[in-house]
């Protein structure tokens, strides 16, 4: 067998715990092989330092700081109830009044182009009634969705605060 | 007792108990494995708490029937793969500037123990597998997963690394 085959072995045997006895088998080729020995010495140093080096306790201030630190980046990391409700009243809110300024934008077109039809052209009429609706509903759709966005923005700095 | 495994399914569904019981768990062992990789307190304090956020952000990624230990250790290797990077940047910017010699990058050890300066004299993967595997007890397996490398490059790490540390034992490979 080869030193390097040896090498592993006597590795895997001192992981196991089982050093001592591997050493006792593989004794005579240790005698007359210094690089063998060697591996062993080193492995005996290393399991002992290993062994003796228990991890000391946390300092109270850094067990108490990792705590908090991630207790507060685990609740910034899960969406909260009272935050999907934040998000979902305007969104709902936004959908709904979505239809109401177009018809209500329809229902003002309607009236003025009966009162503007002697002077206007009919597709100017149209025109401005599809202008005036989309700028109804984009005034409402940015008021509503901006709202999720500062319910978002507040609940962030919230869990955040020291 | 409940698993490390449990434990980071009840974390990963917002459990802040779960939380502290992995700390209290694990906090210390990663903490003296951050020491002996990065050889600094305060360093090894900073990368701790660096962990933890990461553990606490990246719970619901946490893949259960994974490891939890190989994970955690993963995630403090990389902090400290990444630490050494950007304090070898530092020092050698440091050394470009000054008309000084350069100082011995691992002074902090001279009051160690010989073969604990020598560790922290190895190559960072080489440091890394050593400490996996003779301070927490890690399998080969354990520290492939760790590492996020194949087994083989963990064994022929460790062989390499052990080769190194043969060298102060009067015989080299």
């Amino acid at each position: 067998m080869s030193c390097e085959a040896r090498w592993d072995r006597i590795e895997r045997a001192a992981f196991e715990g089982g050093l001592d006895a591997r050493a006792e088998q593989e004794r005579e080729h240790l005698e007359s092989c210094a690089a063998c020995a060697s591996q062993v010495a080193l492995l005996r140093r290393l399991i002992g330092e290993a062994r003796a080096a228990q991890p000391e306790p946390l300092s109270p201030e850094l067990r108490a700081s990792v705590h908090e630190r991630a207790r507060r980046a685990l609740r910034a990391s899960r969406p909260s109830p009272i935050f999907r409700w934040e998000i979902a009243a305007p969104l709902a809110v936004a959908l709904l009044a979505l239809p109401i300024a177009i018809g209500q934008g329809w229902l003002w077109a309607q009236g003025f182009a009966y009162l503007l039809e002697p002077w206007l052209p009919a597709s100017l009429l149209t025109g401005l009634a599809i202008l005036y609706a989309a700028s109804a509903a984009l005034t409402l759709g940015g008021l509503y969705g901006s709202l999720p966005l500062a319910a978002l923005y507040a609940q962030r700095k919230r869990l955040e605060a020291p | 007792m409940r698993s490390d495994e449990d434990l980071m399914a009840a974390l990963a569904s917002g459990d802040e108990v779960a939380l502290a019981a992995l700390i209290d768990r694990h906090a210390a062992n990663v903490h003296a494995y951050l020491l002996r990789h990065s050889g600094s307190r305060a360093d090894a304090d900073d990368l701790l708490q660096e962990t933890w956020l990461r553990v606490a952000r990246s719970a619901k990624r946490f893949d259960t029937a994974r490891r939890f230990r190989s994970w955690l250790y993963g995630i403090a290797t990389n902090l400290a793969r990444d630490w050494f990077r950007r304090r070898t940047t530092r020092e050698r910017a440091l050394r470009d500037l000054s008309t000084q010699p350069a100082a011995a990058p691992r002074a902090d050890g001279a009051d160690r123990g010989e073969l604990r300066a020598r560790i922290a004299e190895l190559p960072e993967p080489m440091r890394a597998v050593v400490l996996l595997r003779y301070y927490e007890g890690m399998s080969e397996a354990e520290m492939a997963e760790a590492l996020d490398v194949p087994r083989g490059t963990v064994k022929s790490r460790l062989h390499a690394a052990l080769g190194r540390l043969r060298g102060g034992y009067g015989v080299s490979e």
